[in-house]
């Protein structure tokens, strides 16, 4: 009998997860269907608060500019003008554009987006274009002015990121509010939501009268997959199509189908850097000695050939030298245990068996990661026994997304694997996140000496118009921060993504949280 | 009875396959091939060669040696478990079938309500309660299982303390303490060896379920519910990871559910025999 549970057991790991949907693989394939994967439910696709999944706020939504590879590009804003002072910026609103209910969508509509942002203006102050507005509003139908208080030099990149600045239709606001909830996601974007069932499925369909012309794809079904493998085996019956996203899929999946001739694979260009936030108020990790032996003894290489096949490459920085000011010239940590134990050495710590102690406390430290995270875990445990040989004992705890962010923020860590946010917020704007408890940057850097004058110098660039003296800055925050040793870059991160060959232009945008769906077609 | 017991193929077969796998846990650094912590990322998923008889894991892992360390956790940790849950039960079981009236009531009701929840779920919400940690595990395999060892012990304390031999050794004034330890505990050991035979595969079974879940054993130990959690990670590309811990479980579990029907088959020869 018992062995009966075991042998089920096992044929269910095997088996469990696509028996449910037998029926929907026969169907033959429409040409206007997509079937999408994710690892967790849309939930809350308010467009002003930051709660639900970004790809579906991105199809549903629209912003006033977007960012491509080739600067700012008009979207809901047909042109705009900026004043020689830097302060005044003047939108030309597009004409002939509606709401997925049928509301037009004009300059009115949009100063009422911006006030409910305003209500709730605490809460946007990440961005430092929130902090410095003064006001915003609309001229007539078709024209919709910003005045700020100082020259902002990122202000058009923060108005293109997918949220806050995303526009809804002002009739499904809760009394021209949003910070508590509205009444339906209405936007503009190329896609409306149809309808979904929590932790099941979502269905988009086409907006029909989506001005940059209806989408090829009719109808975009989003089913919920937490595990890497199922979704893995989901893509192979023909459950699903397309599976899109940075923690989405396993270096092992990638190279097993980069051959395969019934699915494609793509990578994008590498969009942000993975890596380890170590806590400069933990009372082992405020000694540099330590910090700096960690950084040394993480061999960058392994972890890129070994368990990335090098799709990913080894980063020697917190921003890759591609991103905007990070050209920044810093000496790399090179992979070498010795010197890690001559800093060990020198701290103080000193070798009792298998870990090392300094007056009576061990040399115990604990790696947090995202248990949603395909890869993560891979990483720590080969840590774990990668810092075992020099005397760190560290012990890794897996956590659901959620209670994983919410450690970080409150400081709540030894290590926390991280990511940069990637562009278009990396550098300003999540170097302007390092200023408040927006992840765990705020509270891993309290024990460096130089936070104040860090912080203070993020602030100068935030403001600065003369480009040298901002690069003078960047330089001098992206130093401190490399050489406090407090940051542990690991590898460049891609986006990526694997589908059926007979799906077409799956492409990568600016921001990585993006899927383009409005660009494919069968 | 131990004679018929010895008869058996099935049993001695049982007996060597579970002797092996204690002999092979208990000095597993000996006889393992690789140190099981070591890792090499550029040799992953090997398979197999004369270095790494069962090739390697996701992190370039000996898989056999990780095989034969986690005999450790995955065998004794059991073991520790039933000891715990029959010494528990046992003494609640005799305490209640001996004594009677209120102390019964008493250790009966509460092993009523502790029957009536169901045990795999009552396992999840105590560890859940008390933190993830194997030792946690393990008072929850304990707080949960230790009713059904009462309530079956009590019953055949009742049985046995109407039996002549014990009315006799109370009538010329043997004291509680020496009838239970004499007369009873005897008596009943045989039916307990055979119900906790049964159940050790169950335990086992349950801790790797949890291990598998992440609430058990944490890594890098090397436990097989934890392997097969690992496994599964990388189950479309790299399936016969699941191969080795999978069917050590199997064997493992087999051998003691075949050992425990072939005791109870020694011990009732009339059911052996149509």
């Amino acid at each position: 009998m018992k062995i009966f549970t075991a042998l089920t057991l096992a044929a269910l790991i095997f088996t469990g997860c696509s028996s449910e949907s037998g029926s929907e693989t026969s169907e033959p394939r429409t040409n206007d269907r997509l079937t999408f994967v994710n690892y967790r439910d849309i939930r809350d696709l308010n467009p002003h608060l930051y709660a639900g999944e970004m790809y579906a706020q991105e199809i549903l939504f629209e912003r006033l500019v977007v960012l491509t590879a080739d600067g700012y590009a008009p979207s809901l804003a047909e042109s705009w003008e900026i004043s020689e002072d830097g302060l005044v910026y003047t939108f030309k609103i597009r004409e002939g554009v509606t709401f997925h209910d049928g509301e037009k969508l004009d300059a009115f509509a949009v100063e009422k987006n911006f006030d409910a942002l305003i209500e709730n203006k605490a809460r946007h102050t990440w961005l430092e274009m929130m902090r410095l507005l003064v006001s915003a509003e609309a001229l007539d139908e078709n024209t919709f002015q910003i005045t700020m208080e100082a020259p902002y030099y990122p202000m058009l990149t923060e108005l293109a990121v997918t949220r806050p600045f995303a526009i809804m239709s002002p009739a499904a606001m809760k009394d021209g509010s949003t910070k508590d909830g509205v009444e339906a996601y209405i936007g503009t974007g190329p896609y409306k939501l149809d309808s979904y069932v929590t932790d099941e499925y979502a269905i988009f369909t086409a907006y029909e009268d989506y001005w940059g012309g209806a989408p090829a794809i009719k109808e975009i079904y989003v089913k919920v997959i937490p595990d890497n493998q199922t979704r893995i085996l989901a893509l192979e019956n023909g459950e699903i199509d397309l599976i899109y996203g940075k923690n989405m899929l396993d270096a092992d999946a990638i190279n097993k189908y980069s051959s395969s001739d019934r699915f494609e694979v793509a990578l994008s260009e590498p969009t942000s850097t993975r890596h380890i936030l170590l806590n400069t108020q933990n009372e082992i990790l405020q000694d540099i000695n330590v910090r700096m032996a960690i950084q040394h003894a993480t061999n960058k290489e392994a972890i890129s050939q070994g368990i990335f096949y090098g799709l990913e490459k080894p980063a020697d920085a917190l921003y890759s030298p591609t991103v905007p000011y990070c050209n920044v010239p810093l000496t790399a940590y090179d992979f070498n245990m010795d010197k890690a134990e001559e800093y060990l050495e020198a701290g103080g710590w000193i070798l009792e068996g298998d870990t090392r102690v300094k007056e009576g406390r061990a040399l115990e430290l604990t790696l947090r990661y995202n248990s949603d995270s395909v890869t993560e875990k891979s990483i720590a445990e080969y840590l774990q026994s990668e810092y075992r040989k020099i005397g760190i004992s560290l012990s890794i705890l897996g956590e659901e997304e959620q209670s994983y962010r919410d450690n970080m923020k409150s400081g709540a860590f030894d290590l926390v694997f991280n990511i940069s946010w990637g562009m278009p917020y990396d550098p300003q704007s999540s170097l302007a996140a390092m200023l408040e408890r927006v992840y765990g940057d705020y509270e891993a850097q309290l024990g460096i000496e130089a936070k104040p004058e860090i912080d203070k110098a993020i602030h100068h660039i935030l403001t600065s118009v003369d480009e040298a003296e901002r690069q003078e800055l960047y330089n001098f925050v992206l130093r401190e921060l490399h050489y406090s040793a407090c940051y542990l870059p690991l590898t460049y991160e891609s986006n990526k993504a694997l589908y059926v060959k007979e799906l077409k232009n799956v492409g990568f945008t600016q921001s990585q949280y993006e899927v383009p769906f409005e660009k494919m077609n069968f | 009875m131990i004679k018929q017991f010895f008869q058996s193929r099935l049993s001695i077969a049982c007996l060597v396959i579970i002797l092996l796998f204690t002999l092979a846990g208990i000095f597993a650094p000996y006889i393992a091939p690789n140190d099981p912590y070591e890792t090499d990322l550029m040799n992953k998923f090997s398979s197999y060669t004369r270095e790494h008889p069962l090739g390697t894991d996701q992190l370039g892992r000996c898989v056999l040696s990780r095989l034969i360390h986690g005999i450790r956790p995955t065998l004794f940790l059991s073991l520790l478990a039933m000891a715990g849950t029959i010494t528990l039960g046992l003494v609640m079981g005799i305490l209640a079938g001996y004594f009677r009236g209120w102390v019964d009531e008493v250790i009966m009701r509460v092993v009523d309500v502790m029957l009536s929840f169901p045990s795999q779920i009552m396992i999840l919400a105590v560890v859940a309660l008390l933190g993830i940690d194997i030792r946690n595990v393990i008072l929850a395999n304990i707080f949960v299982k230790w009713a059904w060892y009462a309530r079956m012990i009590r019953t055949t304390v009742i049985q046995y303390t109407g039996k002549n031999f014990v009315l006799f050794s109370k009538s010329i004034g043997s004291g509680s303490p020496y009838i239970l330890t004499r007369h009873l505990l005897p008596c009943i050991a045989s039916e307990l060896v055979v119900l906790a035979t049964l159940d050790t595969g169950w335990t086992i079974l349950n801790i790797s379920t949890l291990s598998f879940l992440g609430l058990g054993v944490q890594a890098p130990t090397p436990e097989w519910g934890a392997m097969l959690n690992e496994a599964k990670n990388v189950v479309t590309s790299n399936p016969g990871q699941m191969v080795a811990p999978g069917v050590a479980i199997v064997i493992l579990i087999a051998a003691f559910n075949m050992l425990g029907d072939c005791m109870r088959d020694a011990m009732d020869p009339r059911e052996v025999r149509n």
